[in-house]
């Protein structure tokens, strides 16, 4: 499950890089423990009254002239997405760079409904050009060499080779640009959702989310029932929060928040689709998992993870969240069965706790995990050695004595033949 | 269907003892906040931070001479802008024309490559971040603040903010939380770091920002 040599050592300088620039962010911030910790609370409050803040934000989004729709399910959310795009005649589409459109595996429904779907984050274009895996929720391509990406371009763009990185992105943004001036429909996972104004806010540093927002005629935009916040005021702390873990800087570079279609003469969709999707996190929270629920997905975890570091996410079954944060929410998220085994992708070295910037006690998470599994999975012959071994640990000189005997007997070193 | 048995599973999630736990706010530490006198220092610190260049000019006219020099010495002949009503320098329009300079406005039918200069006013400006503030309204358009690959910005010192937390509380205080909820936040050019981590501008947004502070108060 190791990754290559070479994948191993771009995490890990992705690791260091950001990890240092996020700590840099955060020392400029009065008090880090006590802002962490109300970021953790404005995440926490609406956890608690999850079905109430949903319904806030489906009256303000509505009020605004937003059609809002349900989806329990990835199938039910492409299948809405699909229907919305027959509706309108659409035929291609644009889309930004959210996990929650990975989870539902869009990209793959588009194809099979015959919709040409552009991924227009200049990181996601290089993983479509390379053929590659996503590694990271916020740098998803860190793992790819520039001799790969050249080499790629060579050959579906009949690009002379390079590697001077300023020509390839020359390379990627003309062929963007092209797509993003002539398309009138976008499709956005959004950050977050305000329940108190039915604002719709999607987060980046290249200009992507404003610019799909700012030319498209129609828009549908995806939130996790999860990621609603609660007033403009907390929305801003998230948003300083998220953009220090996830890139080290005081805000992202562009905040784009979308609250109505927009009449004539000003920018925006004239109209606007919002699903409300479920996937498996109302069985999150009732399994007793809701605090994981807060994550905001600014990778923060990944970056002082070691497992994660020396596997990448190819370790991870291919879900798009990964890390420490893809070990616990996994084995929930993905079909019963498949990633149970993710919990045990730790080294139980607590790093990923407190870089968390909304206090999700990850650690706990994953050994409330391994208890549940180990209880599950143990036959009765197990767990009657284990609370054996549990009781010798606590005594130690019949602990000693126990292994000598077991040693004379030869029970655990046989005589060598 | 699915609303319905969304909302009845994730009430059943959410037993009625887990609310009102958080019910007590934990409180923020006070934050330092910029003194007024100091926000365009402050500002434009941020600015350089950022990678944009700026210049103060004390008056309207002033800075209206100012900007005509630096188009002149760029070569610029053409602006994707916001209309001239929406800019906070009168006789902009009529200053351009005599200099055959055109203010082209943005249509995206007949946005033209060649043109790569953007000029907006903003709404508001964060002096902690070096943030615009832009609310799309007719003749405010966000695209030339996105497409071209330079963008210039004619802000009012007057329209300055200490940080995020005090420009909204100012705005809810003028009931302006319908613009809050609507407004596009710009800090800094456009940057992607997906190549190796190698840090590459005006992908989407522009790759240069020059602003224009006019002391206005």
């Amino acid at each position: 499950m190791l990754a290559d040599n070479h994948t191993r050592l771009a995490l890990q300088r992705l690791s260091h890089t950001v990890s240092r620039s996020s700590a840099q962010a955060w020392a400029g911030v009065q008090d880090q423990e006590a802002v962490r910790s109300r970021v953790g609370w404005a995440r926490q409050r609406v956890l608690d009254q999850l079905p109430m803040y949903l319904e806030r934000l489906e009256n303000a989004t509505e009020a605004n002239g937003v059609q809002v729709q349900w989806a329990d399910s990835a199938q039910n959310a492409n299948r809405i997405i699909i229907e919305i795009l027959q509706s309108l005649d659409v035929k291609e589409a644009l889309r930004n760079h959210a996990p929650l459109l990975d989870e539902i595996a869009l990209d793959k429904a588009a194809e099979a409904n015959g919709i040409d779907l552009t991924r227009l984050h200049p990181g996601d274009r290089i993983l479509e050009l390379t053929n590659s895996q996503i590694s990271h929720p916020v740098w998803p391509a860190a793992h790819l060499r520039i001799e790969d990406i050249s080499e790629a371009a060579r050959e579906q763009w009949s690009m002379p080779t390079t590697v001077d990185p300023d020509i390839l992105a020359s390379a990627i943004r003309v062929r963007l640009r092209r797509r993003l001036i002539g398309s009138r429909t976008a499709i956005l996972g959004l950050n977050f959702a305000v329940a108190e104004t039915g604002s719709m806010v999607c987060l980046d540093n290249d200009g992507h989310n404003p610019s799909l927002i700012a030319l498209a005629r129609n828009a549908i935009l995806l939130l996790s029932v999860e990621q609603v916040v609660a007033d403009s005021e907390d929305l801003h702390l998230l948003v300083e929060a998220y953009a220090r873990s996830a890139w080290g800087r005081p805000l992202p570079a562009y905040v784009t928040q979308l609250c109505s279609p927009s009449p004539q003469k000003i920018d925006g969709p004239r109209q606007i689709h919002l699903i409300l999707v479920d996937n498996r996190r109302s069985r999150i929270l009732d399994r007793g998992y809701g605090e994981a629920l807060r994550c905001i997905h600014c990778g923060a975890c990944h970056n002082v993870c070691p497992v994660y570091q020396q596997i990448g996410s190819q370790g991870y079954d291919d879900s798009p969240y990964s890390g420490p944060i893809g070990a616990v929410i996994n084995p929930i998220l993905l079909r019963p069965g498949l990633a149970e085994h993710q919990p045990f992708l730790s080294t139980n070295c607590l790093a990923c706790g407190p870089a968390c910037p909304v206090d999700i006690d990850l650690p706990a998470l994953l050994q409330q995990h391994r208890q549940e599994l180990a209880s599950k999975i143990a036959s009765s012959r197990e767990r009657s050695a284990i609370r054996l071994w549990r009781y010798l640990l606590r005594r130690p000189t019949l602990f000693v004595n126990a292994f000598r005997r077991a040693g004379r007997r030869r029970v655990i070193m046989p005589r060598r033949k | 269907m699915s609303r319905s048995d969304i909302l009845s599973r994730l009430n059943q999630a959410t037993p009625s003892q887990a609310q009102g736990q958080t019910d007590s706010q934990t409180p923020l530490p006070a934050s330092f906040t910029i003194p007024y006198s100091q926000q365009p220092k402050a500002f434009s610190t941020a600015w350089e931070v950022l990678g944009g260049t700026w210049e103060l000019h004390e008056n309207a006219t002033a800075a209206r001479l100012a900007f005509l020099l630096y188009l002149r010495e760029q070569n610029i002949r053409f602006i994707i802008a916001w209309s001239t009503s929406n800019l906070p320098l009168e006789g902009l329009g009529e200053m351009l024309q005599g200099a055959d300079i055109q203010l082209v406005s943005p249509n995206r039918r007949d946005i033209d490559p060649d043109i790569v200069v953007g000029l907006t006013s903003a709404s508001a400006a964060l002096a902690a971040t070096g943030s615009l503030v832009l609310v799309p309204e007719p003749g405010q358009s966000w695209l030339p603040s996105l497409l071209p690959i330079r963008h210039i910005i004619l802000l009012p010192t007057s329209r300055l903010y200490p940080d995020l937390n005090g420009w909204r509380q100012a705005w809810v205080n003028e009931d302006k939380i319908d613009d809050i909820a609507r407004s596009l936040i710009i800090t800094g050019p456009s940057s992607s770091n997906d190549i190796e981590l190698h840090s590459h501008r005006g992908i989407f947004g522009p790759r240069s920002m020059h602003i224009l502070l006019i002391q206005d108060d």
